[in-house]
């Protein structure tokens, strides 16, 4: 999994609770990383999993919790990262299309070793309704669900917009989603 | 902050900043190996690049055509070959359709035929007729290639020369084929009529000196008389057996040797053994003024023997040039036919690896009907084409051959209109001519049994008469001035030199001085003011005496006119 993601879950952690829980998650997790995660490289999802675990345990929430949240928070960095192209969307149901046909085509272009999950419109009724399905080898489904938050909120539909977990495989490697507006 | 919170804090950056110290170590080291990927694939890509700009210099100079056109049949991309085999400039194609290139019946079969075709196997060969851009037809070979994003790669050939050539080929092939029959029906003819014309004079002449030598009222001379009409009679016959020479295998006309060559041995492919090997050296062009049917069907005769000589493995050299090369072999036998002249306008070589002529049989291979080919498997009669070729006067040949090293012949051909000049002593000749009083008339014939029957009828006249076998001896003594001579009568058909011949040199030296000529053929041979008269053997003797005695009158005016003046 790209180092991105571990760097922006250690800047959740800080800034979401605080520097101390974060550090306290870096040093306690038993991590064969260590924690000394850099953007460019390249780690074990499972790392990912025993930080939101971590979280969990010592803010009263569950990792699912902390995968949404953290999903949320993921969101606006990666946006900012493809500034360019999403500047080409101005409906977010467009965008939720195209993840598959054109976002996820494009990482996989620009970088062969990406194992980027599938995200696929399953149908859409106009920018009333959209259902979503996740598929992945990674247990991160609710992370998912966190970054079509983030989504909504970055097209300013977070508060017109209702999104349902329809279904959700115990281990959080699939999952279909429901956005209503 | 109190002293604990403030070590905590010193704690939690100095870890962070160890944490932050290890990933910058990961990341460079990282980033190295990065850096050293980066610049592996850029040294491939550079290898890649090269290998695009060499392929694109391939395309480019490549002679056949390549074009690439994209879904909607626009040309793309086009090299030189493409685009100036049909007489545009590149950039008057680009982002035009291929169907500019062909006409609208073509286009239609192209649109339904091939297509279809090229779309469902990803490939399509053949040939079409494309329109160059002054409309001339261009027959070409194609290759296309379907591309994955709908587009196609076109490869191709103009064959439009290739055509032509095979068509040539083809031509050349049957010319040859009644070449070959008509040469082997002349020979043959030629050959009984020119045996029975010489018997038959013999006859006739003898019948006629029986006659002479007895009363007319004799039965000795009624049977005589009777025996001059029968041969009279078997004359007619024969006569009318002869058959003509064509007229195309006498012609000379201008063409290229090496086209002719070329030709000759595509037509000879089809019989080629297939582990017998053509080494060919030839110019690019070798224009020559001679027959090139003659020239055709020797050369396709010496590379027909040459593939059987073989056995079916060998090398046969094929060589044209301004120069001879040297021997075969510095023991090997050698024969010649022709005169030769200090330069020739080309020399063809042909030499084989084959058995080789035995030294006995050598000198008769130009013989007709001879063949060192085991029974019923040659004619005898292709060589003679190499006879034919001397005897028009186009070649000097040489045959060199060595067992067990192969056989070489050399065709040298002359320039234009060469004519052999052959001198001999003549001196004895006109010395005996001094003591002549009456009129001479030279016989100038190859045939004993000819030149004694006309020796006699001639003395019978009265006058005087000098037999010369040879022709170039003759013409060597009328070429000196002490030589006298009154009347020449010639037979057509000789070694050496023709009868023709020595009457066009003979009338440069002595324009005053009458020319018989005779001949079996002589319907065949065209009037010349050159010929006092053309007589056809067998020659009746009261015909001969008004001939002779004209032709001497004739003489005895020119010399009064010229001494008048």
């Amino acid at each position: 999994m790209k180092g991105i993601v571990f760097c922006a879950f250690v800047s959740f952690a800080e800034t979401r609770w605080s520097e101390e829980l974060a550090d306290q998650m870096l040093t306690q997790s038993d991590l064969e990383t260590g924690g000394a995660y850099t953007s460019v490289g390249q780690y074990s999802h499972d790392e990912l999993t025993q930080l939101s675990k971590y979280l969990a345990k010592y803010t009263s929430s569950t990792p699912d919790q902390v995968m949404n949240e953290f999903g949320q928070f993921l969101f606006p960095l990666l946006a900012e990262q493809a500034d360019a192209v999403m500047k080409t969307y101005t409906s977010c149901f467009d965008f939720l299309c195209e993840i598959e046909t054109v976002i996820h085509r494009d990482v996989r272009r620009l970088d062969t070793t990406a194992q980027v999950p599938m995200i696929t419109a399953l149908s859409r009724e106009g920018d009333s309704r959209i259902v979503l399905e996740y598929r992945s080898a990674r247990p991160f489904a609710m992370m998912a669900q966190g970054l079509f938050l983030g989504a909504l909120s970055y097209f300013r539909m977070d508060r017109v917009a209702n999104l349902k977990a329809l279904e959700v495989s115990s281990d959080n490697t699939h999952a279909i989603f429901e956005i209503l507006t | 902050m109190t002293q604990d919170e403030s070590d905590k804090r010193i704690g939690i950056l100095e870890r962070k900043v160890d944490r932050e110290h290890r990933a910058r170590v990961e990341a460079e080291k990282l980033l190295e190996s990065k850096a050293a990927e980066l610049q592996k694939a850029n040294e491939i890509l550079a290898l890649e690049v090269q290998k695009a700009r060499s392929l694109t210099a391939a395309i480019e100079g490549a002679t056949d055509g390549i074009a690439l056109t994209n879904s909607q049949g626009n040309y793309t991309f086009m090299n030189g070959s493409h685009a100036q085999m049909f007489g545009y400039e590149i950039d008057e194609l680009i982002g035009r359709p291929w169907s500019t290139l062909y006409g609208p019946t073509e286009t239609v079969r192209i649109g339904n035929s091939v297509m279809p075709a090229l779309f469902q196997n990803g490939y399509w060969r053949g040939e079409a007729t494309g329109k160059t851009k002054d409309g001339t037809p261009l027959v070409q070979e194609l290759a296309l290639t379907a591309l994955p994003d709908g587009g196609l790669v076109c490869a191709t050939r103009d064959i439009t020369q290739r055509r032509k050539g095979l068509m040539r080929a083809r031509e050349m092939e049957m010319a040859l084929q009644k070449a070959e029959r008509d040469a082997a029906l002349y020979t043959l003819g030629t050959a009984v009529a020119h045996d029975f014309n010489n018997l038959i004079a013999a006859i006739s002449g003898y019948a006629v000196l029986i006659q002479s030598d007895l009363p007319a009222t004799t039965k000795a001379h009624i049977r005589a008389t009777r025996i001059e009409k029968a041969a009279s009679q078997a004359s007619a016959i024969v006569r009318s057996l002869e058959i003509e020479r064509m007229d195309d295998a006498r012609s000379f006309e201008s063409f290229d040797l090496v086209a002719m060559i070329t030709t000759g041995l595509s037509i000879a492919e089809a019989i080629r053994p297939p582990n017998v090997h053509f080494e060919i050296d030839l110019p690019q062009t070798a224009n020559i003024v001679s027959n090139e049917l003659t020239l055709s069907r020797c050369l396709f005769n010496i590379v027909k023997n040459a593939f059987e000589a073989m056995n079916g493995d060998g090398t046969l050299k094929i060589r044209l040039s301004k120069t001879p090369t040297g021997l075969l072999a510095d023991d090997c036998a050698r024969i010649s036919l022709g005169a030769p002249a200090s330069e020739y306008a080309w020399v063809i070589e042909l030499s084989d690896t084959g058995k080789g002529i035995a030294e006995d049989k050598l000198d008769k291979i130009f013989d007709p009907f001879f063949s060192t080919k085991p029974k019923f498997q040659g004619s005898g009669l292709g060589l003679l084409s190499l006879v034919n070729l001397v005897e028009l006067e186009a070649a000097f040949i040489e045959v060199m051959s060595k067992g067990g090293t192969g056989t070489l012949f050399r065709i040298s051909l002359h320039k234009p209109r060469h004519f052999a000049r052959v001198q001999h002593d003549t001196a004895n000749l006109a010395r005996q001519q001094k003591s002549l009083t009456k009129p001479l008339i030279l016989i100038v014939e190859d045939e004993h049994m000819m030149a004694d029957i006309l020796t006699s009828n001639i003395e019978s006249f009265g006058y005087a008469s000098l037999w010369i076998e040879d022709p170039r001896i003759a013409l060597n003594s009328i070429s000196q001035s002490e030589f006298r001579v009154d009347v020449v009568i010639t037979d057509l058909s000789m070694p050496n030199l023709s009868g023709a011949e020595l009457t066009q040199k003979v009338k440069k030296m002595r324009p005053d001085v009458p020319i018989i000529l005779y001949s079996g053929r002589a319907g065949f041979i065209a009037p010349d003011p050159a010929y006092f008269a053309i007589l056809r053997k067998p020659i009746s003797t009261d015909h001969l005496r008004r001939v002779i005695a004209d032709a001497l009158d004739f003489a005895g005016s020119t010399k009064a006119n010229r001494n008048d003046l």
